[in-house]
């Protein structure tokens, strides 16, 4: 992927574009608002990595100013404002997502390929398939090797997600959100039981599993 | 600035204010009374004397001049004492001439110029009068007369005069009675706005007391209050809430800056030491890196520990109060879900009773994180084979949340102490957390004017937010 990084931190920028590259991406760094709207305006990037506060224009009116342009590229907002409410404005002013600082490489990684791909990503289909794994969005229903496996409601919500963002990792709080709708960290490892608990419906009989655990930053389902 | 002048007060510039337009009124309305009244009069005397001036006239008809000369003579010394002794119209004046305006009878010395002498006229001329009359001075007295002049047959001319002096009087009078009236509104008005105005300053003196007080940094300062039910006291209750509250964040701040210093220095010290560990010369590779996991682990502890702080702190503070209807059934289910799975993970029976369509106005995403929070503690103090539930009921008094569970509770002297920021009763030292999660869910609770009760569940622990009805 190509990727700006629009940061004003030299630290935080050299991090996240050592991290980016060696992900296998190409990334570029821009350290004021100006030049970043700049840059983005001029080169057709994958995704936006901005932080809200930046020297000459900040980090909303940058995104603001590039969506007026009819530009769609994906942003994600980086900032040290933590709050819900800073969130849901950074979503009303054209961003896709949000990630509050510090945060985990992992998670920086995985928000913005979902992101990425959300906009390259024809039309999610009413029958999804990865390997011997279907699911009928319509009948809610999931098959595996041709088996009827029942879900209840929100694992297979869960399943959905995933199947949806196939071969992508996914964090335990993109799950949260998604999924439960929750916008806190629930203290404990909920969200580790419950991909358990999918994974023994899913994996449990079959030789190879779908479902992974990606070590440090959450799970992915992919094709063997 | 603490002085204000009494003259400055809003009450008194009212009452002065007040007291103007109330003198105004009284001379307006003394005006007016004057006025009919002078017209009245004038009216009276002036039929009084046109009935005199016909009765003479029939009398010249009937006794000729000669009878008139006598008439107007005799009137002239004696009519008058009568009159005035008697205090109403005063004092009649007469003269009677021939066709060159030469005296033959009455009170009057010479024919006033300002009266022709044909027809009937209307004046108030100045003359003089000839006769001394009672209730004049001298004889050279000059007074206002209503006249009325009449030309009788034979070219006599004959005028019967009035003294005006009683509309002169009755004119004193009633400007004395304006001039008292207005002088007793002025100085009721100055009176009265001083007395309340100085009232008002010194309660108002009161509150700038305390406002001195606090400003100085004593924030216990409250402004007395005098119990009358008043606005001022209205005012204090008020200004005295506010005060309390601002008092309570201020020792809101001061404990999350204390708490934040104290409850980050362990962690920090540990990250310190896996840091340094990861250095030392003898770590080989893996050690290393299971160092600097472990460095990461204990970073993501301090920085949840810092957002539940940040949080709790600002949930205090009374910001993110963006209230919506909130489906709590919906909001039980998905939190019942959530832990549902953990609760089974630990062979912990887990039980919901929740009730059908009850919403209520909050936060929802507060909500979800406070019942969150105690299904996270109850599941994490119930030991393996035990039991927790989550019931959501309404009831006439509002809507109930209750997270139970059959585990070890809290002891009654220690409830209030558990819910206290930071503290980890004994028990609970050996489990993961900060010590935040009650804290965060009591502050959820207060900001949704809220009570957050712990209560024995015999055996086990009851935990309780009971949500006020929806008041549409």
């Amino acid at each position: 992927m190509q990727l700006l990084i629009i940061e004003d931190d030299a630290e935080t920028a050299a991090y996240l574009m050592k991290g980016l590259q060696e992900s296998g991406h190409v990334a570029e760094h821009a350290a004021t608002g100006p030049d970043g709207l700049q840059q983005a305006q001029a080169f057709g990037y994958d995704a936006l990595i901005v932080d809200r506060m930046l020297p000459g224009l900040d980090g909303l009116s940058l995104v603001r100013e590039l969506r007026s342009t009819g530009n769609t590229t994906p942003v994600l907002f980086l900032t040290a404002l933590a709050d819900v409410d800073d969130r849901v404005i950074g979503l009303q002013n054209g961003g896709d997502d949000y990630l509050a600082k510090p945060f985990a490489f992992a998670e920086l990684l995985a928000r913005v390929q979902v992101i990425a791909r959300r906009r390259a990503a024809p039309a999610p289909e009413m029958t999804l398939r990865v390997a011997d794994l279907e699911m009928d969005r319509l009948k809610r229903s999931v098959k595996r090797t041709g088996q009827s496996i029942a879900l209840q409601a929100r694992e297979f919500r869960l399943l959905e997600y995933l199947m949806l963002h196939v071969g992508q990792v996914v964090t335990r709080t993109m799950l949260l959100e998604q999924v439960w709708g929750y916008h806190f960290d629930p203290q404990t490892n909920v969200i580790d039981v419950h991909m358990s608990r999918l994974r023994t419906k899913i994996d449990k009989h079959s030789a190879q599993p779908l479902i992974h655990t990606i070590r440090g930053a959450g799970y992915c389902l992919r094709e063997p | 600035m603490n002085q204000i002048r009494l003259v400055d007060t809003t009450a008194f510039r009212l009452a002065m204010r007040y007291a103007g337009f109330v003198c105004l009124l009284t001379i307006a309305c003394f005006a007016v009374i004057y006025w009919v009244t002078i017209s009245q009069l004038q009216t009276q005397i002036d039929a009084g004397l046109r009935a005199e001036t016909a009765a003479l006239t029939r009398l010249y008809g009937l006794k000729g001049i000669s009878g008139l000369r006598q008439t107007i003579a005799a009137l002239s010394t004696t009519k008058g004492m009568a009159a005035s002794d008697s205090g109403d119209a005063g004092p009649r004046q007469y003269l009677l001439t021939d066709s060159h305006y030469a005296s033959l009878a009455g009170s009057l010395s010479k024919w006033p110029e300002s009266i022709s002498g044909v027809g009937m006229a209307w004046v108030t001329p100045r003359i003089k009068a000839q006769h001394k009359q009672p209730g004049l001075d001298t004889e050279h007295h000059h007074f206002e007369l209503r006249a009325v002049a009449v030309t009788l047959p034979g070219d006599y001319h004959l005028l019967v005069g009035q003294s005006l002096d009683e509309l002169t009087e009755l004119r004193n009078t009633i400007l004395a009675l304006t001039i008292a009236a207005v002088l007793l509104v002025l100085i009721a008005g100055f009176v009265g706005g001083a007395l309340v105005g100085r009232s008002v300053v010194r309660r108002l003196q009161a509150v700038m007391h305390t406002a001195d007080t606090i400003m100085a940094g004593d924030l216990t300062q409250r402004i007395p209050e005098e119990h009358r039910r008043d606005e001022f006291d209205a005012l204090a209750s008020k200004l005295n809430a506010m005060l309390t509250r601002i008092e309570q964040l201020m020792k809101s701040t001061r404990e999350v800056t204390e708490n934040v210093a104290h409850d980050l220095r362990s962690p920090l010290t540990r990250l310190r030491g896996r840091a340094e560990m990861a250095l030392m010369k003898n770590a080989d590779a893996v050690r290393q890196r299971e160092a600097l996991q472990k460095a990461i682990e204990e970073t993501d502890g301090i920085v949840a520990t810092l957002n539940a702080i940040l949080s709790i702190a600002q949930i205090e503070s009374g910001a993110r109060r963006e209230w919506t209807a909130v489906d709590m059934t919906a909001v039980c289910h998905d939190a019942a879900d959530l832990y549902e799975a953990l609760a089974e993970e630990k062979g912990i029976h887990f039980t919901t009773g929740i009730s059908e369509a009850v919403t209520i106005r909050g936060n929802r995403q507060l909500i979800s994180q406070a019942i969150g929070n105690l299904l996270d503690n109850a599941i994490k103090y119930t030991p393996a084979g035990g039991a927790v539930s989550l019931t959501l009921v309404k009831q006439d008094k509002g809507v109930v949340v209750s997270v139970n569970d059959n585990g070890p509770g809290i002891p009654a002297e220690l409830r209030e102490r558990a819910l206290q920021r930071f503290v980890r009763l004994d028990v609970s030292r050996s489990q993961p957390g900060n010590g935040l999660g009650l804290s965060l869910a009591k502050a959820v609770a207060e900001q949704h004017n809220t009570v957050l009760s712990l209560d024995d569940n015999r055996p086990g622990l009851r935990i309780s937010l009971s949500f006020p009805p929806i008041t549409a």
